[in-house]
């Protein structure tokens, strides 16, 4: 039997076709009013529940609406920010003929939603070459941001790594994503399929180039499926709210494949179509329910979906992933020697790391501060 | 909103919204931001209430503040005198939407 979907769950499902009734708000006592709040600024749906009251769907108590309306200005202030500062990588790759594609938020909000305003985010996301990778990150950081991570080895994350976070002065974020995800579907594939079109949206006068729509697609279930132990409800809704704009289900698919994440593809399709609670199947929900992961797929996807799941058990089934014998060599030496600098931020020496690693590879999954060198949000 | 610029506006000034804005609609107006240069510099957003941001919709295309000031009047149906009032009010509304970029004198 299926669960009910949450309230939370039925509000990030607002607006599709086939989408549950919303829950009803304005009776709800303080403290359970109190908790959806939490969850609604947590989860960056006040954009949905304000569009709700706009059409009639929802009715909210005057202090219940003026709650979502702050909580709603507060994150729209912060997506104007973040926009502001893609436009400055934006002129920063553009002087150095370094190209990029803009992932997730800002280009979901603009090209996939009915209002950018339905749609916020907390960090820029931008996808770029991994032989262009240590030049952007030499661009970005000559422009001012510091990169907050250092990688294992020089050269690490541009072959091997899913990206690297940078922050600006004024203390926002950017992602420079090399892959899709860190660990084994970070390296299944070949990244170039996502570079052989691209979509854009306009922010003020200038364009802005994204992923096109089925490799957006692919990209929001790599987020919602892989993202986090628990999916989260916005990526969930991006993986529903692009398949109902109209795709192109054998190019979905065939790209997915090429990228190595068609077992993602599929299992986001299914978790959206559940956890949101639509009454109807989504796009491509019959190829979803025919897939059947391999063993290797399934391996690979618990090292992202256990209760257990670290950064560095992620890292290290991804030599699952690399392909060739010299490139498992490198990575896997780049992981058990990095260079002193990566070492001193994680680990006392090289013996402790051979130990946490020797505990990681026989399944006791000691607790890890293994840091994501681009965060999942 | 008060502007910084110490030069009177003449009747025939024209005035464009920055092309360059940035915006989301929020309940009875918008937010706008005029992108900053560098990563060193943050942006300031601009909290603009339903008038505001209409004078920003009606200025894609430049506009003197009569014009604006005459297509709010008959947006609103206002009579001579409120009229009159609101040429005054949307002076000085533009003045200070010139002033923090949202606008630009052309």
């Amino acid at each position: 039997m299926i669960a009910a979907p949450s309230r939370l769950a039925t509000i990030a499902a607002y607006g599709l076709a086939n989408a549950p009734p919303l829950p009803i708000v304005h009776t709800l006592p303080t403290p359970a009013w109190e908790e959806l709040l939490a969850g609604i600024d947590e989860q960056r749906l006040s954009g949905l529940v304000l569009d709700a009251v706009a059409r009639g769907d929802a009715i909210l108590r005057d202090d219940q609406y003026a709650a979502v309306r702050a909580v709603a200005e507060h994150a729209m202030t912060a997506a104007l920010r973040l926009e502001s500062l893609l436009l400055v990588v934006q002129r920063v790759l553009e002087e150095r003929d370094l190209e990029f594609r803009a992932l997730k938020g800002p280009s979901c909000a603009h090209l996939d939603y009915a209002a950018p305003e339905h749609r916020s985010f907390v960090d820029v996301d931008i996808l770029v070459r991994g032989d262009q990778f240590d030049a952007v990150a030499d661009a970005l950081v000559a422009a001012g941001l510091a990169r907050r991570f250092d990688e294992p080895r020089p050269g690490f994350t541009a072959r091997f790594g899913k990206g690297v976070c940078f922050t600006a002065p004024t203390g926002l974020e950017v992602d420079v994503h090399r892959a899709l995800t860190a660990g084994p579907f970070g390296l299944a594939g070949d990244t170039e399929v996502l570079w052989q079109r691209s979509d854009a949206f306009l922010l003020g006068e200038r364009r802005v180039a994204c992923l096109a729509r089925e490799e957006r697609a692919v990209a929001a279930a790599v987020h919602a499926c892989l993202g986090s132990a628990e999916p989260r409800l916005v990526p969930l809704r991006d993986v529903a709210q692009i398949l109902h704009r109209g795709i192109d289900e054998e190019r979905l698919v065939g790209i997915a494949t090429e990228l190595g994440v068609a077992s993602v593809l599929a299992r986001a399709i299914l978790l959206a179509r559940t956890r949101l609670g639509l009454t109807a199947p989504l796009p491509c929900e019959a190829w979803a329910l025919g897939y059947t992961p391999s063993s290797r797929e399934r391996r690979m996807l618990r090292a992202y979906t256990g209760a257990d799941r670290t950064y560095a058990g992620q890292m290290l089934t991804g030599a699952l992933a690399v392909k060739g014998t010299g490139a498992r060599a490198a990575y896997l030496r780049a992981l058990a020697f990095p260079s002193r600098n990566y070492l001193a931020a994680r680990d006392a020496g090289y013996g402790r790391r051979v130990r946490r690693a020797a505990r990681l590879a026989s399944g006791h999954h000691a607790s890890l501060d293994g840091n994501a060198d681009v965060g999942e949000r | 909103m008060t502007s910084h610029c110490a030069e009177p506006i003449r009747p025939t000034d024209q005035y464009r919204a920055s092309s360059r804005l940035l915006s989301r609609r929020v309940t009875g107006g918008s937010l706008v931001c005029v992108p900053a240069q560098s990563a060193y510099q943050d942006v300031r957003v601009l909290r603009l209430d339903a008038i505001a941001t209409a004078v920003v919709a009606m200025t894609r295309e430049p506009r003197t503040i009569a014009a604006i000031a005459a297509a709010l009047t008959d947006q609103t149906e206002r009579d001579a005198h409120d009229g009159q009032k609101l040429h005054a009010e949307i002076a000085s509304l533009v003045a200070g939407l010139a002033a923090a970029r949202v606008l630009e004198h052309c």
